[in-house]
């Protein structure tokens, strides 16, 4: 069964990144551009994990996990959070929120696929 | 284990093969990126001058800044990285009231433009790679030291000289009448160049010519002592078109647009490119009925202006400068065409060039095949070649070749190479209205593109595929069934086929001359 990933990051040339390196190991990965993005796309498809950064326009990270870990469909999808170095208070709020886990930019991709392929399993 | 679903995008390399290759791939889309957020950051920086406290542009640039560091982080580019955060790190603090954004502190921002652009010119080479930071010039060097020490330095050591300038005149209030007005003269030409100053500093960003007209308009609003004034561009079909008024851009459906041939005044300024006013043209006012002396400036084309600027001025000494905006205006609009022609042509190019690069590849390839295929005697050993050569060297999904009878009402299987189900000895009639038979009659390629439907093979059902004939100087030999999403492998297929079809040709004409 193939695990559908949706990358959510405001960068085009992240979401991108996030979204070669999981497709890589056969990974399928949708995008979106922010929380709000990310929701809407949530009502169309099911995921099984979800790579998250927090600094967004419209509806930031931190708000889109408070809101689906309220949300009954989707409280238990595991969040990886990609968070900035030397944000420790996001950090923490983050895995407060339910993150199962985060890996702090700049990461070697090869890393996020360990961290993904870990949280599935 | 999902590394046995998608086996074909990548193969199994190291980790750190792996990493290099996929950072490798991200630097091109860092480049766009990073052009995007750099024009975003010029445009925002325009918005802040009007509104230094204003929240949600501080909040755009906040974000760009933060994204651009963490987007050059991944690709290497430290410099980078390191003066988008030092931004984010000074809008940080403004935003938490340690310091109000003078016009000082937008300079500097000004400045750090200038040298994150000037980086991200010298990183790359000419296809886009990047270079290795060895390739930096002592130049660079010098301005990112420069630039990191004033962000750094921000909000202290920050003279704001507009201010003090104004000091100084109430500080000589006792000063003779001669030199008072001797300092208001220079001081008027100071503010004069400062804003000249301004306006080369904000555009040279910019590239379309009406956030252009906009700059244009806010800065003569802001900083000269006109009542109103607008930016008026040549469109198609010899017409003008109002792009902003009084410091602002008009919305699309309220510009006012006039044809060129239906005023004398218009014709003055955009055909002869002549400066317009009142005495030397009389119907001005009826033309532009709002402004008490309105005077027209072109911005000074080859054949004709690229439009004009007009103007309520209070007195005729700023004229000059004026006219300066005007022709430097031009300037910036002559640069914005160039600019769009060559950003067009640099994604053709780009284009061309990777079909070229993939031709190359497949012709290459395709090389090999042939030599082999000079020296085989047996037809189903030729469709074998070809079938794994479509597969293997041009990276289709599947190919079935299908070789005919001597009556030529039938073909059967004769190779199968690809992910597809085995689908045995295989045969087809081809005297029927169907798209097999319709290649084999015609001679010509079929694509799905055209026929929109499932082909049917044995057990497969075909989503993305084309049929080909081996087509011989006298008879079709056979068709060729390929399965493949990337329907550009239409071309070079093709010339294989052609040339197994006389390959084909020759394996006859031999069997003919041995019965003999």
């Amino acid at each position: 069964m193939k695990n559908k990933i949706l990358a959510v990051d405001d960068s085009f040339s992240v979401r991108k990144l996030v979204q070669f390196t999981l497709k890589s190991k056969g990974f399928q990965v949708k995008t979106a551009e922010d929380g709000q993005d990310a929701l809407e796309q949530m009502q169309e498809n099911e995921y099984d994990a979800i790579i998250l950064d927090i600094n967004m326009p419209r509806l930031d990270g931190l708000e889109f996990l408070k809101k689906i870990r309220s949300d009954s469909t989707f409280a238990s999808v595991p969040v990886i959070m990609l968070t900035t170095e030397g944000q420790e208070e996001d950090k923490n709020k983050s895995l407060k929120l339910g993150a199962a886990a985060y890996i702090v930019k700049p990461f070697k991709p090869t890393e996020l696929l360990r961290l993904v392929e870990d949280i599935l399993n | 284990m999902p590394d046995e679903i998608n086996p074909s995008c990548l193969k199994s390399e190291s980790d750190s093969d792996l990493d290099k290759q996929l950072l490798q791939e991200m630097y091109r889309d860092f480049l766009k990126e990073a052009e995007e957020l750099l024009d975003q950051l010029n445009l925002n920086l325009i918005q802040l001058e009007d509104d230094p406290a204003d929240e949600t542009i501080l909040g755009d640039i906040f974000r760009n800044v933060h994204t651009l560091k963490g987007s050059a982080a991944f690709v290497e580019l430290n410099d980078i990285s390191k003066i988008a955060g030092l931004m984010e790190k000074k809008i940080r603090e403004a935003r938490q009231g340690a310091f109000t954004i003078s016009s000082s502190v937008i300079e500097i921002f000004y400045q750090g433009l200038d040298v994150l652009i000037l980086i991200l010119e010298q990183s790359s080479g000419q296809s886009g790679e990047k270079l290795p930071d060895s390739t930096k010039s002592e130049e660079s060097n010098v301005a990112i030291a420069s630039i990191i020490s004033k962000l750094d330095a921000i909000p202290d050591a920050m003279p704001d000289i507009s201010v003090k300038m104004s000091d100084q005149q109430s500080d000589h209030d006792g000063m003779s009448a001669d030199s008072r007005e001797l300092l208001n003269i220079y001081k008027q030409s100071y503010d004069q160049l400062s804003v000249l100053k301004h306006i080369v500093y904000s555009s040279i960003h910019l590239t379309d010519p009406d956030s252009l007209a906009t700059l244009f308009s806010k800065q003569i609003e802001q900083h000269m002592s006109v009542e109103r004034n607008a930016v008026w561009l040549v469109s198609r079909r010899n017409k003008v078109v109002e792009i902003a008024r009084n410091g602002k851009a008009v919305a699309t459906e309220q510009r006012r647009i006039l044809d060129v041939e239906s005023s004398e005044v218009l014709q003055r300024v955009v055909n002869e490119q002549l400066v317009v006013w009142p005495s030397s043209v009389p119907g001005v006012n009826d033309v532009f009925p709002k402004y008490q002396s309105p005077t027209l400036f072109p911005i000074k084309g080859r054949k004709q202006a690229y439009g004009f600027l007009i103007l309520d001025p209070e007195e005729a000494a700023e004229m000059e400068v004026y006219q300066f905006i005007g022709q430097f205006a031009a300037m910036m609009l002559k640069i914005s065409k160039l600019h769009q022609k060559v950003d067009e042509q640099r994604a053709e190019l780009d284009e061309m060039t990777a079909i070229l690069f993939q031709q190359n590849t497949h012709l290459s390839s395709l090389y090999h095949v042939e030599l082999e295929l000079m020296t085989i005697s047996d037809p189903i050993k030729l469709c074998r070649l070809v079938t794994d050569a479509i597969v293997n060297d041009l990276e289709a999904s599947s190919a079935v070749a299908f070789l005919a009878n001597a009556d030529g009402n039938q073909v059967e299987k004769a190779s199968q190479s690809g992910r597809l189900e085995e689908i045995g000895n295989l045969k087809l009639s081809v005297k029927n209205d169907d798209i097999f038979s319709q290649a084999f009659q015609t001679g010509r390629m079929i694509t799905c593109q055209a026929e929109q439907h499932t082909l049917t093979l044995g057990s497969n059902n075909l989503q993305h595929w084309i049929i080909f004939p081996f087509k011989g100087r006298e008879r079709i030999h056979g068709i060729m069934i390929v399965e493949a999403e990337d329907q550009d492998l239409g071309d070079p297929i093709s010339i294989l086929m052609n040339f197994s079809g006389m390959v084909l040709d020759n394996l006859n004409l031999k069997q003919k001359v041995s019965h003999i």
